[in-house]
């Protein structure tokens, strides 16, 4: 089996810096990466076949992508592209054969199980890098399972990745950043934007923390740039107001929305309705936890933005001796965060490794500090407008459904409640719900407010849907070989 | 509903540039030849072809599709080459590659 003295899972910002920085040192690593091309969601790329020409080297972000995959190309870092990794296993004491300084030496490590095009079918790794990132938080609302309801992140992909333009005249709702984005972009590619909704007020956030855009050049930049668009074709940017309904037979044929107050409760007068083909909405980001989970690192509760992240030390630990993380995974820091906590993941494996000394990742760890304080207090403000608004569940009626996999609404939830059901584990047992193919990926953060509702607990005792390999579905002979 | 299988509605997704005809590829879309483009998805050649809805499940008539296009809410399930539960969003065509949409989920423990 082939062996690695780091298997980094994830090739988007965080994943990339840390694998030239553990090049760099002289560490063996594979990277393995869902997708055709290195860059994550941040730099969504084409596949090579579909590359319209040469990229734009006047976009700065372009420009900092081929910069990140010039350096990955130079040290010959072996890309396990369009992968995905269905299981990890801890290995059996003193498996992994490699080398700690120079000197051979033993070590547990890990095997990676893995589905792709590549001729790897498994992986041997002394260390974990996970660098996951995040997925659209799904916002549960009448009719947010019809076709044509999408996350503004598979818009992205499909504009960015595919040069799809997913609708022809489209809503965007939700809250966070990416909203502006997404906006601007449809409309670029031609699309009718009909609105632009963000749950949050104009000024959450921006005024209390000082000097927020210090040294944020480059997200002023883009907002600005977003904004231009969105003002020059006339799109409607409308904070405080969110979706409350999805209208349609077999697919989204209209939309409500309407003005919400600052917990989200939405404000029935303000009631408009609007006929589109398209909704691309989303409540921010939910990191990507299915990794951490199935290996058992432990998690804390952010209360602010309602979700659940992996517990790690200022070397990028997570609690699970020799698993790493970095990037979106550790909470919406964006991609100068993860490029930050991918280097301090880096040089710790490195130290780890023996190919540099302790006082040699301390002193590098050291300047990369000013940048994490500087992250830091943007983040602050990111959570302040993609805070927790409990009353953006108030849409949500019996015949809502909670979970698609299993078919669950919100109806079928509460009468599992009422049956006497207390926590995720109850309902799941009652109903199915997390059951299903995304096993709770996508239903967890409702399934969980809706309990803590109704029977007036704290999220973060309700407990979380548990994630099991397969991670993904596989074929039975791949897990006989 | 009418009879998505066989004749799609207009795609409600468009392509933004002229299709390469280099990469042209055909694949067989419910026993149908589409013309599709080499490094696309099967999620993208089904919504260009005119498919919103992969998937029909039998309680509630809930139609299922592409939704967060990146690997994580197993909405766009479909049957690729014979094998079931294939994401569409994450799964690159190949020439001739059958793909089959909308086939009833069967769920044998739902009584009610």
């Amino acid at each position: 089996m082939k062996q690695v003295d780091v298997a980094i899972i994830g090739g988007g910002p965080a994943g990339m810096t840390a694998a030239i920085e553990l090049a760099a040192g002289g560490a063996k690593l594979s990277v393995i990466d869902a997708y055709p091309q290195l860059g994550g969601h941040y730099f969504k790329q084409s596949p090579k076949e579909l590359m319209q020409q040469e990229a734009d080297v006047t976009d700065g972000r372009q420009a900092e992508y081929r910069s990140l995959v010039n350096a990955v190309d130079k040290k010959n870092i072996e890309i396990l592209s369009d992968t995905a990794v269905w299981s990890i296993f801890l290995n059996e004491e003193g498996t992994i054969e490699g080398q700690n300084n120079g000197r051979p030496d033993k070590a547990t490590g890990f095997t990676l199980h893995l589905q792709g095009p590549h001729d790897v079918a498994s992986l041997q790794a002394r260390y974990l890098l996970l660098a996951p990132g995040a997925y659209d938080r799904p916002m549960a609302f009448p009719g947010w399972h019809l076709p044509g309801v999408i996350t503004p992140g598979g818009a992205q992909m499909l504009l960015k990745g595919y040069g799809i333009l997913p609708g022809k005249r489209v809503l965007v709702a939700g809250s966070g950043p990416l909203l502006l984005a997404v906006g601007a972009g449809l409309a670029e590619a031609g699309a009718e934007v009909v609105a632009v909704l963000d749950a949050a007020s104009m000024w959450d956030g921006a005024f209390k923390i000082p000097a927020v855009f210090w040294g944020q050049k480059e997200r002023v930049k883009d907002a600005w740039k977003y904004w231009s668009t969105l003002k020059r074709k006339q799109i409607p940017l409308l904070f405080g107001h969110a979706i409350f309904r999805a209208l349609g037979e077999d697919a989204v044929t209209a939309a409500v929305y309407g003005r919400v107050d600052a917990q989200g409760r939405p404000i029935k007068q303000s009631e408009m309705v609007v006929e589109v083909d398209t909704i691309c909405v989303a409540l921010g980001f939910l990191p990507n936890l299915a990794l951490t989970r199935h290996l058992e690192c432990e998690h804390t509760y952010n209360a602010t933005l309602d979700t659940f992240y992996p517990r790690y030390a200022d070397t990028m630990e997570t609690t699970v001796p020799n698993v790493f993380v970095a990037g979106d995974v550790t909470g919406v820091g964006g991609k100068d965060m993860s490029k930050l906590q991918g280097r301090a993941a880096g040089l710790s494996i490195l130290g780890k490794l023996g190919y540099l000394s302790g006082e040699q990742v301390k002193s590098r760890l050291q300047p990369l500090q000013t940048g994490f304080q500087r992250e830091e207090r943007f983040i602050r403000m990111l959570q302040d407008r993609l805070q927790a608004r409990p009353g953006l569940f108030e849409v949500i009626d019996d015949d809502t459904f909670i979970c698609s996999c299993e078919m669950v609404t919100a109806g079928r939830i509460k009468a599992a409640i009422d049956d006497g059901a207390q926590d995720i584990r109850g309902v799941k047992l009652r109903t199915r719900c997390g059951m299903g193919a995304c096993q709770g990926r996508y239903c967890e953060s409702n399934v969980a407010h809706l309990i803590s509702q109704a029977t007036n607990r704290p999220r973060e005792t309700v407990g979380t849907m548990s994630i099991r390999p397969p991670l993904i579905p596989i074929l039975a002979g791949n897990i006989l070989e | 509903m009418s009879d998505q299988q066989n004749q799609p509605a207009l795609p409600v997704a468009t392509r933004l540039h002229p299709r390469n005809n280099a990469g042209a590829i055909q694949v067989i879309i419910n026993g149908k030849q589409v013309s599709a483009c080499r490094g696309e998805t099967v999620a993208v050649a089904l919504l260009l072809s005119g498919r919103r809805i992969f998937t029909q499940a039998s309680r509630y008539n809930l139609n299922r599709t592409l939704f967060c296009g990146m690997g994580v809410c197993h909405q766009c399930l479909v049957t690729v080459d014979g094998v079931r539960d294939v994401r569409a969003c994450m799964t690159k065509i190949r020439p001739g590659m059958k793909i089959e949409t909308r086939f009833k989920m069967e769920h044998s423990y739902e009584t009610s």
